[in-house]
């Protein structure tokens, strides 16, 4: 023990500080609390015991038994309950859980599953190969199911099991230790789902009476039920899913800071494999739309379900539209079917406005003109965007004026995530007669609102998951990311390279050959006195001014990137793209 | 619509094709034919009024100081009398607060001009500048009748003539033909005072500190000949002026602040006197209720967005309740008429409600059965007979909750809660009386004096008498005089209760320690002697506490019918406050949740269908990753299990299997969980985490 006994009595003396609250507790708590400290320390000290990986293994308990039983809960209760109680100066009445002396939102988190499901679990220790594995797994065990038919769950992991072990090993060269251990996770997890489901088919009566109980004072079931009997034929199948859908759908996810921490601690190892391995490493725009074309839809039925499922809720949208509100939507799929959809059916008589806020090039001036002018034909339309918002609202109060609505798909685009661009037309959607329909994606898009701008888009959040797949959205250059096919990039470099005098076309072409032959991942562009050189060589430019004239104009067409500390040119496009360019001018001549 | 699909454009537009009077009558809003329409916009609109009503008794006060200061405000040379309003945090609420200030400084004729000024409009000292004077030189009158004439009034108003000298002379315009603009209000105009401008900065802290600072500057530049006045809403603290503006600036102006009322204050009040009522055509179920007071007391503290919350939830009410809940969630008055125009199907609807078929199979008389599921006017009859009967439990039910608040609201730590919302939502999800904190708040009163016992037990008499409807609670009235009686004849000597319930309670096993120890304890206090006002206090409290409540405040929601006045719309509230990531992680985890085919059926949350979406098939492999995802392992992953087979060459890859995978990860990238990352080759990043427990 590298450490001197002087500093542990500092640290007693620390503790015994520390604890100055409860200064008369026996000398035995006090030795306690100590040896905690140093079981603590000895972790920070590095020494390479056993101790030491235990702690660590298990996070959770050894921070609580170091930070020290009064820490934990002065804590919670101070910043949870006090601030509200202060404020609100009431006391907890309506929950009886662990925290007794404030008011819980109990209500708010109640239906929380989700705490014990594995959200984005990150249970699995990463390993190289998990996700083939994973794969293999599966593979491995789908057939079985198939056959089987009836989902026999206490035989399905337990026989592929076997079999797999022996696979992996043979096929993928998986460590032993690696699948051994997926086998005990498999099982264990198993194991306690039985128990699980045990526990539960026990209780089933109890539980059940329980809910009849809540049901009699507060379900919704008797009145839906007999709704569903009543409406058209048409929609009840519609009806029927979406109350299943609803059930099930009661689940609320719970994200703390400690697993954004540990997730950013853990050190993630993947392999080196690139993708240059394959034979076709990247796919061209076009020809992955010309291959998925091929690829036969499944699901059709179903989807198709699902759509007309989703479309019955139209109706609801426009009352929900008529008293004020704009409708959001979310769920995994591509949603603009949808509200294609709704504007043929129910909006092709009125104002619309659509707007596809997933296109790169769209500007807040764009859509606040179209619509100031495209679709109100208002005659003068002032510069500022607030303004405009106001003087369309000006527009809108006389009495003769219609209602206008704004389809806009994916309000959560890339460009529009800007907070001024958010506020207009938060206040634009705030406006009696202009309603709002749009749709969002990323999963963090309810960050882009605060307050203030929530309430003036005074949204209904709708569900409206379709499993369509987002052609249209992810077409755009930007969002692709596997394969920068560069169609846009290299018309740009065409136009721009048509349009300049022969010389510059000749430093352009210097530059071009210099990338494509150094180029990699570590080139860092070439020198300005090599161009320079290069250039007097074959007779382009005269001098240095020259040159720099030439290179301006490429500059101010962002052909030509210039680090300014080391005087290197290089051209800011893929090596795909240039090559293909050199081709091209190749061949033109 | 292939028309909205463009590589050059993202904006379409569509303009109406018919106009006019016909467009508005074909408006896909107009909502006048539908038969459950008129019953809920009759409520709401009610609920509207009264909502404003309360809005405007709230802030009264505030009001009333606010346009004594700005009326009085005295001239002075140097500095510009400013109002700091310190509103709360609760911004959404502000807007009406403003405009109410704005219309009662208008309508009292204290200012010529208001103009409302928010952040977002004043990004440089010129726009502020424009915009506060095109605000204050434009007329008061909002009036839609009026719009024509103020339109061409915009026009003439020009951005570039909007300047300081203009309004001056604007100004001098208006004071010299004085009595013209509102002749009701001469007195006002015969002081001394000349009326004044009002600028009203909405958002303060959220101002640009320079320009504001600057506007100031030239403002008090003016202040000689113009009579400016500033009120700042301030959302924090009034330190926030002192961190905004620079010494300079505050020194040129006279501050005032003034404390709005705290939003809880609000919500309490409108709940009081709007939805916590018996006159309330509907009611809240206690869990709505209690979900939308946490979302208004942990997440944003606006009364403006709880009420809308409500709203959509009474929309819902209605919509999906059709005819029959409209025509009887109604005010009792119309009660008996709109029962008449029931149709028969309406009727059969109401059958069809669990409550009134349990109500049914209850009534032994079977001729009433059968009567009541086949004839229709005597079901009429019935219905209205059971509305009024439900109309009548809730008031009871009302006037014995705030009998009850009224004596558990103060006592020390409050068990119960100090609002009568918090005891409300409890009573409303359950049997309150066989609650802990009842049985707590009952030891509690227990201890009171005989002062505070007289004073309680005399005012929850005043309720009762209060309460208007004599009949209601009658004999509750009548056993309450009488146990006061007893409280107050009764003195403090010793009277001795015979035990006779003692010998009893030994027989009765005992099942630990501690049951032992209280029974030995509570043994030993009844042998003690007790004075006769304890006996007498013991007799009202049980009274009150054991008989009383559990008799009135009875859940109004087992009641047959109830289902007509409740709402409970348990999934509407989650479209007004949304969850949103669950259903995209069920979406994507499980995805026979939502497409309820056979083929992608789950056993384990964990299990990889290579029938699923890709898209499904590219997430559930992502989980199983760091916080760095290797593009080629993840694509031989998908490309194992979407051919079912291990790929021999893994450098050859069906370039469709491949497509597809590319595909779904830049959905994966467009829904935000992986981004590509510049740390290795060929690497994407995870966006995502948490929820991980065990």
């Amino acid at each position: 023990m590298p450490t001197p006994r002087k500093s542990l009595r500092t640290r007693r003396k620390i503790v015994e500080t520390s604890s100055s609250s409860s200064s008369s507790s026996s000398s035995e708590d006090e030795s306690e609390v100590v040896t905690e400290f140093f079981t603590g320390l000895n972790v920070k000290d590095g020494t390479p015991s056993k101790k030491r990986s235990k702690t660590q293994k298990s996070k959770v308990p050894t921070y609580t038994t170091r930070s020290g039983r009064q820490i934990v809960p002065k804590f919670r209760a101070s910043t949870v309950g006090k601030t509200k109680e202060d404020s609100d100066g009431e006391s907890s009445s309506t929950s009886s859980d662990n925290l007794p002396d404030s008011e819980k939102p109990s209500v708010l988190f109640e239906d929380d599953k989700a705490i014990e499901s594995n959200m984005f679990g990150f249970q699995t220790p990463k390993r190289k190969q998990s996700m083939l594995s994973k794969a293999t797994d599966s593979v491995v065990k789908t057939p079985k199911n198939d056959t089987q038919t009836s989902k026999n769950d206490v035989k399905t992991p337990k026989t592929p099991g076997t079999a797999k072990s022996v696979k992996t090993k043979l096929q993928l060269g998986v460590t032993p230790r690696a699948s051994r251990y997926q086998m005990k996770r498999k099982i264990s997890r198993e194991a306690a789902r039985q128990k699980f489901s045990a526990v539960s088919e026990s209780d089933y009566e109890p539980t059940e009476s329980s809910e009849s109980e809540e049901s009699s004072d507060e379900d919704v079931v008797p009145l839906e039920d007999v709704k569903i009997e009543e409406p058209l034929e048409k929609e009840k199948p519609g009806m029927m899913t979406r109350r299943r859908k609803a059930r099930a759908n009661d689940t609320n996810f719970i994200f703390t800071s400690d697993d954004y921490f540990e997730r950013q601690g853990a050190k993630s190892v993947t392999s080196d494999h690139n993708l240059n391995k394959l034979k076709n490493p990247r796919l061209q725009q076009d020809q992955l739309m010309a291959l998925l074309k091929d690829v036969h839809p499944r699901h059709k039925n179903v989807l198709r379900e699902l759509d007309s499922e989703n479309q019955s809720m139209f109706k609801r949208w426009l009352f929900a539209m008529s008293q004020g509100f704009n409708v959001l939507l979310y769920g995994v799929g591509s949603k603009r079917n949808l509200l294609n959809s709704f504007h043929s059916k129910h909006l092709s008589s009125s104002h619309v406005l659509v707007i596809n806020g997933f296109f790169p090039g769209i500007t807040l001036k764009d859509i606040l003109d179209s619509l100031a002018l495209g679709v109100l034909k208002m005659k003068n339309v002032p510069g500022q965007p607030h303004e405009v918002v106001e003087s369309i609202a000006a527009k809108l109060k006389s009495q003769n004026e219609p209602d206008v609505f704004v389809v806009l798909h994916n309000l959560d685009g890339e460009v529009l995530r800007v907070e001024k661009t958010q506020a207009v037309l938060a206040s634009l959607a705030s406006l009696p007669k202009v309603h709002l329909i749009a749709s969002i994606d990323h999963i963090n898009s309810p960050l882009l609102w605060d307050q203030n701008k929530l309430s003036q888009f005074n949204f209904i959040w709708e569900d409206a998951t379709s499993f369509l797949p987002y052609f249209e959205e992810t077409s755009f250059e930007s969002s692709l990311m596997v394969q920068r096919s560069g169609t846009i990039a290299l018309t740009a470099l065409r136009n721009v390279f048509q349009s300049l005098n022969v010389n510059a076309r000749k430093v352009f072409r210097l530059l071009v050959d210099d990338q494509l032959k150094n180029g990699g991942k570590s080139y860092q562009g070439m020198l300005f006195s090599d161009l320079y050189r290069a250039c007097r060589n074959s007779f382009i430019v005269s001098s240095d001014l020259a040159l720099r004239t030439q290179l301006t104009e490429f500059f101010d067409h962002k052909l030509v990137k210039h680090k300014k500390d080391t005087d290197h040119l290089s051209i800011p496009v893929d090596q795909a793209v240039l090559r293909q360019f050199n081709d091209e001018i190749a061949t033109d001549g | 619509m292939d028309s909205t699909v463009s590589v050059s454009r993202g904006c379409f537009a569509f303009p109406a094709t018919v106009k006019g009077k016909k467009a508005k009558a074909n408006s896909p809003l107009n909502f006048d034919s539908e038969g459950w329409y008129r019953g809920f916009k009759d409520v709401w609109d009610n609920n509207i009024k009264q909502l404003d009503n309360v809005e405007g008794g709230v802030i009264e006060t505030l009001m009333q100081d606010l346009t004594s200061y700005i009326s009085s405000s005295t001239e002075n040379d140097t500095q510009i009398p400013a109002a700091a309003i310190l509103t709360g945090i609760n911004l959404p609420d502000h807007g009406s607060l403003f405009s109410r200030l704005k219309s009662r400084l208008h309508n009292e004729g204290i200012a010529s001009g208001v103009a409302i000024l928010r952040s977002t409009d004043c990004i440089t000292v010129k726009n502020t500048v424009e915009r506060c004077i095109s605000h204050l030189m434009e007329s008061p009158l909002d009036s839609e009748d009026e719009f024509d004439e103020e339109e061409e009034r915009q026009i003439d108003l020009k951005r570039s003539q909007c300047t300081l000298p203009n309004l001056s002379k604007w100004v001098e315009n208006l004071n010299s033909r004085s009595p013209s603009p509102s002749k009701k209000k001469k007195t006002n105009l015969q002081r001394s005072n000349q009326k004044k401008l009002v600028v009203i900065l909405r958002d303060f802290e959220t101002f640009n500190p320079n320009t504001l600072s600057a506007f100031i500057q030239i403002l008090s530049g003016y202040q000689p000949k113009l009579p400016f006045i500033l009120v700042f809403g301030i959302a924090t603290t009034l330190s926030a002026i002192d961190e905004v503006l620079p010494h300079s600036s505050i020194s040129r102006l006279s501050l005032k602040a003034f404390q709005a009322q705290p939003s809880v204050y609000f919500l309490n009040n409108t709940l009081n006197k709007v939805f916590l009522t018996p006159d309330c055509p509907f009611q809240l179920s206690g869990k709505l209720f209690k979900f939308f007071t946490q979302v208004f007391l942990f997440y944003d503290f606006s009364v403006n967005r709880f009420i809308q919350g409500v709203k959509y939830c009474v929309m819902e009410h209605y919509r999906v309740g059709g005819t029959p809940t409209s025509l009887l969630c109604c005010p009792e008055a119309l009660l008996k008429g709109r029962v008449d125009q029931l149709a028969h199907d309406d009727i059969e609807h109401i059958r069809r409600l669990g409550s009134f078929r349990s109500y049914v199979e209850s009534t032994k008389d079977k001729q009433k059965q059968i009567k009541l599921l086949s004839d229709d006017t005597f079901t009429k009859k019935e219905i209205l007979k059971l509305m009024t009967e439900l109309r009548l439990r809730i008031k009871e039910f009302y006037l014995a909750l705030s009998l009850l608040h009224h004596i558990v609201a103060q006592l020390p730590q409050y068990p119960l809660g100090k609002q009568l919302r918090e005891l409300y939502a409890v009573a409303m999800s359950k049997d309150i009386w066989v609650t802990a904190e009842y049985k707590e708040c009952k030891q509690l009163l227990g201890f009171l004096s005989k002062d505070e016992l007289v004073e309680k037990t005399k005012s929850m008499i005043d309720i009762l008498v209060e309460s208007g409807d004599s009949s209601l609670m009658k004999d509750e009235e009548k056993q309450l005089k009488n146990l006061l009686i007893a409280v107050e004849d009764a003195g403090v000597s010793k009277v001795t209760r015979s035990p006779m319930k003692s010998p009893m309670k030994n027989l009765t096993p005992v099942k630990s320690r501690s049951e032992l120890r209280q029974k030995v304890v509570e043994l030993g206090i009844g042998k003690k002697s007790k004075t006769a006002y304890e006996l007498a206090r013991e007799d009202l409290l049980n009274y009150v506490m054991d008989e009383m409540v559990p008799a009135k405040l009875r859940s109004f929601t087992q009641a047959p019918l109830w289902e007509i006045v409740t709402l409970v719309e348990s999934e509407a509230r989650y479209r007004v406050v949304p969850r949103i990531r669950a259903p995209i992680h069920t979406a994507l985890n499980n995805p026979a949740h939502y497409l309820m085919c056979e083929c992608c059926k789950i056993v384990d949350d964990d299990e990889i269908l290579p029938s699923m979406p890709d898209l499904c098939i590219a997430y559930k492999l992502h989980l199983e990753s760091g916080s760095l995802i290797n593009m080629y392992d993840w694509l031989q992953s998908f490309n194992v299990l979407v051919s079912g087979k291990q790929a021999e060459d893994e450098e050859d890859i069906d370039l469709k299997i491949q497509a597809r995978f590319t595909q779904a990860v830049s959905e994966m990238e467009f829904l935000g969980f992986v981004k590509s990352s510049k740390k290795k080759a060929d690497h994407v990043a995870r966006l995502t985490w948490g929820g991980s427990t065990t």
